[in-house]
C-alpha cells in the first residue's frame, strides 16, 4: 500500500478529529442545545447612588447646597461637573447651578457633594420674594452632570431639590 | 544557485530547516496564552477601564465594566484551534526531520499559514457585527473615541469612551510561523525531488 496515501488519510482523520472533538464534546455537554452554546452571558455591575440634602449656607452671592451622596453600586463614580439651573417653587428658573468641586465616590462610601448656585441681584430679589408668606422655600436644581465611570466620560440628566429656611436668608442680611 | 539554496536549507536534502523553524514557532504560538489582538476602552489610570478584549484563536477574554462576558462555545472553539495548531506543529516537525521520505510531504500542512489570515478576517467580521449592533465604529487597529447614548428612565445618557486597538507581537510571530510553514512546504517539494 502506498505510504503517502496512508499518511494523507491519517492526517485528514487526525486533523478532523482535533478540530471537531471539542465542538462535539461541547454539544454533548449542553445536551445539543445550540442556542445555549451561543448565548452570551453577562451580569453588569450595579450602578446606583442616593443623594440627600444635608444643609444650605450662603457665601457672599453664592448659595451652597450640600448633599450627602452615597454610592450604593459596585463601581467608583467621580462627579466632575454640573451644568444646571435652579428653579423656584413657581417652576421658573432663577439662577445657574454648578458643582463646587469634583467628588470621587468609591463603592459603598458616602461623600459630601456641594452645589453652587450663583445669585445675581435679580436672582436674590426673586429668592427673597419666594419667602413671602412662607417659612421655607423648595428649590430644585436640574441639569446635566458630568461623571467619570470606569474611565468613560458620562453625561447624565440630574435633578436634586432642597429647602431653604427663612433663617438662612436672614443670615445674609 | 537554486539547488544550492535548497541544499543549504535542507542540510544536504536531509532536514527541512524552514519546517523546523516553523514547527518551533507554531509550538510557541499554540502554547502561548498571550493575545494576538487587544482592545481597551476607558481613560488610563482609572483602574480596570470601561471594557477590554484580549483575543487569540486559543483564548478570548472579554470584560465590560469590570465584569466578564462569556459565550459558552468559545472555550471549545479555542481548544479546537489549539489542538489543530499543535497537530500542525507536530506533523511539521516530523515531516521536516523525515524530509527524505516521500511520505513526509502530506505532513507539511498549511494550517499555520491559514490561521493568522483567517483570524484577521473573522476579527474584522466580528468587529463589524459588534459595531453595527452597538451603533459604533470599531476599527481593527488605532486609537479612537466611542460615542454612544444609553436610554435610561426616559432620558438619554451620553457616554464618551476613548479606546485603542492593536495587533500584538504574538500575532506577528504567528504570521511569521505561518509564512515559514508555507515556504517549508514549497521547499519540501524540492527536497523530495532532489533527495
Amino acid at each position: 500500500m502506498d505510504k503517502t496515501r496512508v499518511v494523507k488519510a491519517l492526517m485528514l482523520l487526525i486533523s478532523t478529529a482535533a478540530a471537531a472533538a471539542p465542538i462535539f464534546y461541547a454539544l454533548n455537554k449542553y445536551g445539543g442545545n445550540i442556542q445555549a452554546l451561543f448565548t452570551p452571558s453577562y451580569i453588569p455591575p450595579k450602578i446606583d447612588f442616593r443623594m440627600e440634602p444635608s444643609g444650605v449656607r450662603f457665601e457672599g452671592r453664592q448659595l451652597l447646597a450640600s448633599f450627602k451622596l452615597t454610592n450604593l453600586g459596585e463601581v467608583r463614580l467621580v462627579f466632575e461637573g454640573l451644568n444646571g439651573t435652579a428653579y423656584g417653587p413657581d417652576g421658573k428658573a432663577f439662577a445657574s447651578a454648578s458643582l463646587d468641586r469634583a467628588v470621587s465616590l468609591p463603592p459603598n462610601s458616602t461623600e459630601v457633594l456641594m452645589l453652587k448656585i450663583s445669585l445675581d441681584g435679580e436672582a436674590l430679589k426673586r429668592l427673597v420674594r419666594y419667602f413671602e408668606g412662607r417659612e421655607s422655600v423648595k428649590v430644585e436644581v436640574r441639569g446635566e452632570a458630568s461623571m467619570l465611570v470606569f474611565g468613560s466620560k458620562v453625561k447624565a440628566p440630574i435633578s436634586a431639590s432642597f429647602e431653604i429656611g427663612l433663617a438662612d436668608v436672614r443670615a445674609i442680611g | 544557485m537554486e539547488l544550492g539554496i535548497v541544499k543549504a536549507l535542507s542540510i544536504n536534502h536531509r532536514v527541512n530547516v524552514l519546517g523546523l523553524a516553523s514547527a518551533i514557532l507554531l509550538f510557541y504560538t499554540a502554547l502561548s496564552e498571550k493575545p494576538w489582538w487587544k482592545m481597551t476602552g476607558g481613560l488610563e489610570g482609572e483602574g480596570e477601564g470601561t471594557f477590554s478584549a484580549e483575543v487569540s484563536p486559543f483564548n478570548i477574554a472579554l470584560n465590560i465594566l469590570g465584569k466578564p462576558l462569556t459565550v459558552p462555545i468559545l472555550p471549545y472553539v479555542n481548544l479546537a484551534a489549539r489542538l489543530s495548531i499543535l497537530l500542525a506543529a507536530a506533523t511539521m516537525l516530523l515531516g521536516s526531520l523525515m524530509a527524505k521520505k516521500p511520505w513526509s510531504k502530506p505532513l507539511m500542512g498549511l494550517r499555520g499559514f491559514i490561521l493568522p489570515i483567517l483570524f484577521l478576517a473573522v476579527l474584522f467580521f466580528g468587529l463589524s457585527l459588534a459595531g453595527s449592533y452597538a451603533g459604533v465604529r470599531l476599527p481593527l487597529t488605532g486609537e479612537f473615541t466611542l460615542e454612544y447614548t444609553i436610554p435610561y428612565g426616559g432620558h438619554n445618557i451620553a457616554v464618551e469612551t476613548p479606546a485603542a486597538a492593536a495587533l500584538t507581537q504574538e500575532y506577528w510571530i504567528a504570521l511569521a510561523a505561518g509564512v515559514l510553514s508555507a515556504l517549508a512546504k514549497a521547499l519540501h517539494g524540492r527536497i523530495a525531488l532532489k533527495g
